[in-house]
């Protein structure tokens, strides 16, 4: 649901659509927004964090750590934590603090 | 739980809060300083008198250029993803922009004809090392060539400027430049639509967006409108070096429509943005850029002569409306943005933004700093110094509104700190 949901706002992300870099998997959604061009990473992510069906756990896998999508973040009530990730990823875990 | 791994890339590229803020800090003095010389008594003159030269070296190296080379230091490797080489060079740097831009100004004042000079050379010299920087980091960067494109202007623009520059402060010592205005027109439009025009179009398409949560602007453009610049640019600057009005006003048209492609990029994209309310802040940033091209067209009124004192309202205009306006409106959200980054606990959590900026202070500024853009603006073309000095007045209170905004952020991310231990 939230891939289709994020769609519509995924067709602009270079060339990139939601069902390119959104997947669930058991340990919640995974978002890559790797080789997307800034602000589009920090985009997708709120995106998806923003759908009501994110769950409270989201995987990002990045190019670089999304300094300023911190501070969004923290307005919305998720944390994030950086985690070991593949050569040259930088994968941030994002945890939702209140319940839903 | 995970453990927190703060070794990868980008803490690399996150300087020292110190370094940044230092920058910012000071420029909100300078920008202080800059309406209390220029509402003095002593200064009740119109004209480019050295007090009124004094003030705008302080809004244009003080505030201008403080807040570029802070800003520039701390977003450029976050964007290119490759870390400043030393930040003790940016430390180094600022001691350097700052000592210098006060000796410079104080000896404008007190009519010290050495002091200028050494400041001068101390201002340039920090700003030629902010240039290497910059270019250093440019480096081999492919990707967001809008920005890096505006970027290499700015750069190579400062290294001219200075050494323009330091050739003018140093002939106030020996004497050795005959006719001095081509150089002072030239050195004027590296400074302003060179290095700060250049870095504010430049970045402003990654702020922008950034702040507004909407999609980057059309590259296809952005690569138009830096053409228009950069080919606008070096036709005023040729213009200048040789007297050649035409070629002056054909660098002023192709700025113009460069800026204007630009910001219309930046409302297109800004329409289709994901954050719907996006307050008060982006009134100063809006104000700002629609100044930039109004100047542009006073510059060709003066060119022409179309007017009294027009050049010298479109020197005001360029400094003062456009880009103080702009980038005040930038620093107003990226301290509380990099103040956030910084406050970061190891378990993810970081001050609200919305807590950390006063915005009723941010609104008591730009309403006394557009009322004094235009009381000074009025006094200039009307050759009233009475004039001058009330809209310095308005601007000294909405100066002192901002550094109280930069002191309440301030307070507030050390209560965060200690509440977060």
């Amino acid at each position: 649901m939230a891939k289709a949901r994020l769609a519509p706002m995924m067709t602009d992300f270079n060339g990139k659509t939601a069902t390119d870099i959104v997947w669930q998997a058991q340990d919640g959604w995974h978002i890559d927004v790797r080789g997307l061009k800034p602000p589009s990473p920090m985009m997708a992510i709120l995106g998806l964090i923003e759908m009501p069906d994110a769950g409270t756990r989201i995987v990002v896998h990045h190019d670089r750590e999304p300094l300023f999508l911190y501070p969004e973040l923290a307005e919305r009530g998720w944390r994030w934590q950086l985690v070991p990730g593949d050569p040259g990823e930088v994968r941030v875990i994002l945890s939702r603090e209140a319940p839903y | 739980m995970f453990p927190v791994d703060i070794s990868q890339n980008a803490k690399g590229r996150l300087l020292p809060p110190d370094v940044p803020f230092r920058f910012f800090a000071t420029a909100i003095l300078f920008h202080i300083l800059a309406w209390l010389v220029l509402i003095w008594p002593a200064q009740a003159q119109t004209g480019l008198s050295w007090p009124v030269l004094a003030a705008l070296h302080l809004i244009t190296l003080g505030v201008l250029a403080m807040v570029a080379a802070g800003a520039s230091f701390q977003l450029l490797p976050v964007a290119t993803k490759r870390s400043v080489r030393s930040p003790d060079l940016c430390r180094a740097v600022y001691w350097m922009l700052a000592g210098g831009t006060l000796f410079f100004t104080v000896s404008l004042i007190a009519g010290f004809p050495i002091g200028v000079a050494v400041g001068g050379v101390m201002a340039a010299l920090a700003l030629v090392t902010v240039a290497v920087l910059l270019a250093d980091n440019l480096l081999g960067v492919d990707d967001m060539p809008v920005v890096t494109g505006h970027a290499w202007i700015a750069a190579l623009s400062l290294v001219a400027v200075e050494a323009l520059g330091g050739m003018l402060a140093l002939n106030l010592v020996f004497g050795f430049l005959g006719d001095r205005s081509p150089l002072l027109l030239a050195h004027g439009i590296l400074a302003i639509f060179g290095f700060m025009g250049m870095l504010v179009q430049g970045f402003s398409t990654i702020l922008l967006p950034m702040f507004s949560l909407s999609l980057a602007p059309s590259e296809k453009l952005g690569r138009i409108a830096l053409t228009l610049n950069g080919s606008g640019l070096l036709l005023a600057v040729a213009g200048a070096l040789v007297e050649e009005p035409l070629a002056l006003s054909l660098g002023g048209v192709l700025g113009l429509c460069g800026m204007g492609l630009l910001a219309w990029t930046l409302v297109a994209a800004f329409k289709k943005r994901m954050r719907k309310r996006t307050g008060f802040f982006f009134l100063p940033i809006w104000t700002g850029m629609a100044l930039g091209p109004l100047a542009i067209l006073f510059g060709l009124a003066a060119l022409f002569d179309l007017f009294p004192n027009a050049g010298a309202l479109f020197i005001w205009l360029t400094v003062a409306g456009w880009l103080l306006t702009f980038l005040l409106g930038v620093l107003q959200r990226i301290m509380p943005f990099l103040a956030s980054m910084h406050s970061a606990t190891a378990l993810g959590r970081t001050p609200l933004l919305s807590q950390l900026m006063a915005e009723t202070l941010t609104k008591i500024h730009f309403v006394l700093h557009m009322l004094a853009l235009i009381a000074v603006g009025a006094g200039l073309v009307l050759d009233h110094p009475l004039v001058i000095q009330a809209g310095a007045l308005s601007g000294l209170v909405g100066a002192l509104a901002f550094a109280g905004y930069g002191f309440e952020l301030f307070r507030c991310v050390r209560r965060f700190k200690q509440d977060n231990i």
